[in-house]
């Protein structure tokens, strides 16, 4: 019997050794620009948003965070989170919170106003915090703009953001069919936020489908019955 | 290249440089001869020896994996039988014991039934005395003839009635009598019966004991004959362990796939109670924990079959007194129901979620709720796969033990093979190593051989006098050749006197 319980007080040391509960969460923050100009329609942007957020409910899994903000605003404020939540550990727990969420986000959806202009900056600073302050292990900005910012002559706005291990994702908006014009102006936004980006010693990425997310997103943060 | 150049260009024509370095080459070679010759005789002889020895050590390894390998078959055969000796007097001395403790009840029965025979049989003996014959003497009373006189009449007629009334009183004295002695004899019949079962109960506890005692004693017999003739019992021990291996293997793998099933089937809804997002390592904690539930219920299986003396993988188990055992065994089969029920309600929990995770999808996707209700079959079913899977698992041990215990005789068996094997790859290399030498040493004289020409040449010139006068003789090559043969000859002698 004692070769039973040295046993079994073996096994439980073993077991209590190895529960160190490795933190693997995911965090992802969405900033959405909700645009109405002579090229796209605040319809057409709710419905790409709208299909990002059911997508990443239904990636993430538990004790992952997710946020999404509006940044179609000219000074980007706490009010601007439509919603955010860091998902609890119990899957039924999560998957109140997931309704929950989307029932938000359909509430902003139906209420929301276009804005010529965003202030992607603010956004950004504004993800970058809350991702830390979450302490997620992998964290990525997924932008949902033509990003398109007001002029300014705030030289606040052009210092470099320390965002070392973030992915800064941009999804080519699907209603987005610019003329030559407008595609050279976008290009030139993206060349900017690519060079902001990466002398924050982040990694940047254009994506133009939601499913090429789960690639930037680590294994572990797929949902699993959740 | 440079040296091959300037090889060549000792003479003007590179030919005639090539042949002069053919020429020195061939004699040095011819020079270098006989030591050549040794250096490959004594290389092929090490490794001849070499491979010989380690053969050899290979070989004597063999023999006593080979010697202990039997030493284990026949004593786990042994062991089979003992155990199985070890049952059937267990099993006789159950049953003495039980006809024993009812022996006593079974004597009184028997007596008491004897005595109420022997007193029924007495009382029953007592004749009743057999009727006086009135019938004539009152046929002829009734015959009398009266002359009319009143009196005499009366008195006939008194004579009459008293007559038939006595008559009539005797006939139900003796049938009252014979009533009794009938009705003893019927009381008799059922002690009879009721005696003769508890005989036919001794009769039949007796044949059951003399049919385990023929049992034992064909045991002990099989046993003492596979002591004595230990080669029989090796070559069934052998196939029996094999067999068992087969089957054991295949029961286990059936049952790996129930713990399969079983660690699927509780995964998810641990994931409700030890939380979805922590990890153990690289692995999930509901996976671990699912993992470890499973691995209990067969820890749990090996206990009970242990303390039930089904299976003996421990020793220290083995040891333990008989109410430990039972202890032990209630313990584990307390545990095992316990456990069956929480996978019970985990198997309920699990379809709620997966119910709960279906409709978030639907709603996700935009699509309208179900409306068809939800069937009982389902969640019925795997509750009960949830009760059963543990004791399934749990059952598993028996095979387990029994493909542990045979896996040691084949994998023994295995090693003896292999060990074989290299015995004779590590021969015949040696044999090769010896047939290299020769080989070599001939490809040498092969080389050379214009030299050697010249030489049994040379040296057949002065001796053609002699020659002629011995015409058997052989020439100095010849008797180099032979010298040579002999002499690659050696390993083989060393062969035959190692």
């Amino acid at each position: 019997m004692k070769a039973f319980f040295a046993l079994g007080l073996a096994a439980g040391l073993l077991a209590a050794g190895c529960w160190s509960g490795e933190n693997r969460s995911v965090g992802v923050y969405v900033l959405l620009n909700v645009a109405e100009n002579h090229s796209r329609n605040l319809s057409q942007d709710i419905d790409t948003a709208r299909q990002a957020v059911d997508f990443l409910l239904q990636t993430l899994a538990p004790a992952d965070t997710l946020a999404v903000a509006s940044i179609a605003t000219v000074g980007f404020s706490e009010s601007d989170i439509i919603a955010t939540t860091t998902f609890g550990r119990r899957p039924s727990v999560v998957n109140d919170q997931k309704r929950s969420f989307r029932f938000r986000f359909d509430r902003f959806a139906q209420r929301a106003v276009g804005s010529p202009y965003s202030d992607l900056s603010g956004g950004l600073l504004q993800a970058i915090e809350s991702l830390n302050r979450s302490g997620t292990d992998h964290k990525t900005i997924l932008i949902l703009s033509d990003l398109k910012e007001k002029p300014t002559t705030d030289p606040a706005r052009d210092l470099p953001i320390q965002m070392t291990g973030f992915n800064v994702v941009t999804l080519k908006v699907p209603g987005f069919q610019p003329d030559a014009r407008y595609m050279k102006l976008y290009r030139r936004r993206l060349e900017n936020l690519r060079r902001k980006v990466e002398s924050g010693n982040a990694r940047f990425m254009i994506i133009d489908d939601l499913q090429q997310l789960t690639d930037v997103l680590t294994a572990d943060s797929r949902a699993e019955g959740t | 290249m440079a040296v091959i150049e300037s090889m060549l260009s000792i003479t003007t024509h590179p030919g005639l440089s090539l042949l002069i370095w053919c020429a020195v080459l061939l004699l040095a070679l011819y020079l270098g001869r006989n030591y050549a010759h040794q250096f490959i005789r004594s290389i092929c002889r090490g490794i001849y020896s070499a491979m010989r020895l380690a053969a050899s050590e290979v070989g004597r390894a063999e023999k006593r994996l080979a010697k202990r390998n039997r030493e284990v078959l026949i004593a786990r055969g042994m062991e089979g039988i003992e155990r199985r000796v070890d049952r059937e007097l267990s099993q006789m001395n159950t049953a003495v014991v039980k006809n024993a403790r009812s022996y006593a009840a079974l004597h009184h029965r028997i007596s008491e039934s004897i005595a109420h025979i022997d007193d029924d049989h007495r009382n029953s003996m007592d004749v009743p005395p057999s009727l006086p014959n009135w019938k004539p003497v009152i046929e002829a009373i009734a015959k009398i003839e009266h002359p009319g006189d009143a009196q005499v009449t009366e008195m006939l007629t008194e004579i009459h009635r008293l007559l038939q009334q006595q008559h009539v009183a005797a006939m139900n004295q003796h049938r009252n009598a014979t009533r009794v002695r009938h009705s003893l004899l019927d009381r008799m019949l059922p002690l009879w019966t009721r005696t003769e079962k508890a005989l036919r109960s001794v009769e039949q506890s007796m044949a059951s004991l003399a049919g385990r005692a023929e049992k034992i004693d064909t045991t002990i017999q099989n046993y003492r004959q596979m002591q004595a003739d230990t080669d029989s019992a090796v070559r069934v021990f052998s196939s029996s362990a094999l067999t068992e291996f087969v089957t054991s293997a295949l029961f286990l793998a059936v049952a790996a796939g129930g713990a399969l099933i079983n660690f699927d089937l509780i995964a998810l809804p641990l994931a409700e109670i030890t939380g979805s997002g922590t990890t153990i390592g690289p692995y999930k904690t509901a996976k671990v924990v699912a993992g470890v539930m499973t691995a209990a219920q067969l820890s749990l299986g090996l206990l009970l079959m242990e303390s039930l003396r089904i299976t003996r993988l421990f020793l220290v188990i083995g040891r333990l007194e008989k109410h430990l055992l039972t202890r032990i065994t209630w313990i584990a089969l307390t545990l095992l129901v316990v456990l069956a029920g929480v996978e019970s309600t985990l198997a309920l929990l699990r379809e709620n979620m997966l119910a709960d995770l279906a409709a978030l999808k639907q709603a996700l996707a935009g699509a309208q709720p179900s409306v068809v209700p939800r069937s009982a079959v389902p969640v019925a079913a795997q509750m009960a796969m949830g009760f059963i899977l543990p004791f399934w698992i749990a059952l598993g041990a028996i095979p387990l033990a029994a493909f542990l215990s045979s896996a040691r005789m084949i994998a023994g068996s295995l090693g003896q093979a292999f060990l074989r094997l290299l015995a004779f790859s590590l021969r015949l290399l040696g044999q090769t190593s010896t047939s290299a030498g020769r080989v070599l040493t001939a490809t040498y004289d092969l080389i050379i051989f214009p030299t050697l020409w010249l030489e049994s040449t040379i040296g057949h010139m002065p001796r053609k006098s002699k020659q002629s006068e011995k015409p058997e003789g052989r020439t100095g090559f010849q008797k180099r050749s032979k010298k040579s043969s002999e002499n690659e000859e050696q390993p083989g002698q060393l062969k035959e006197s190692s």
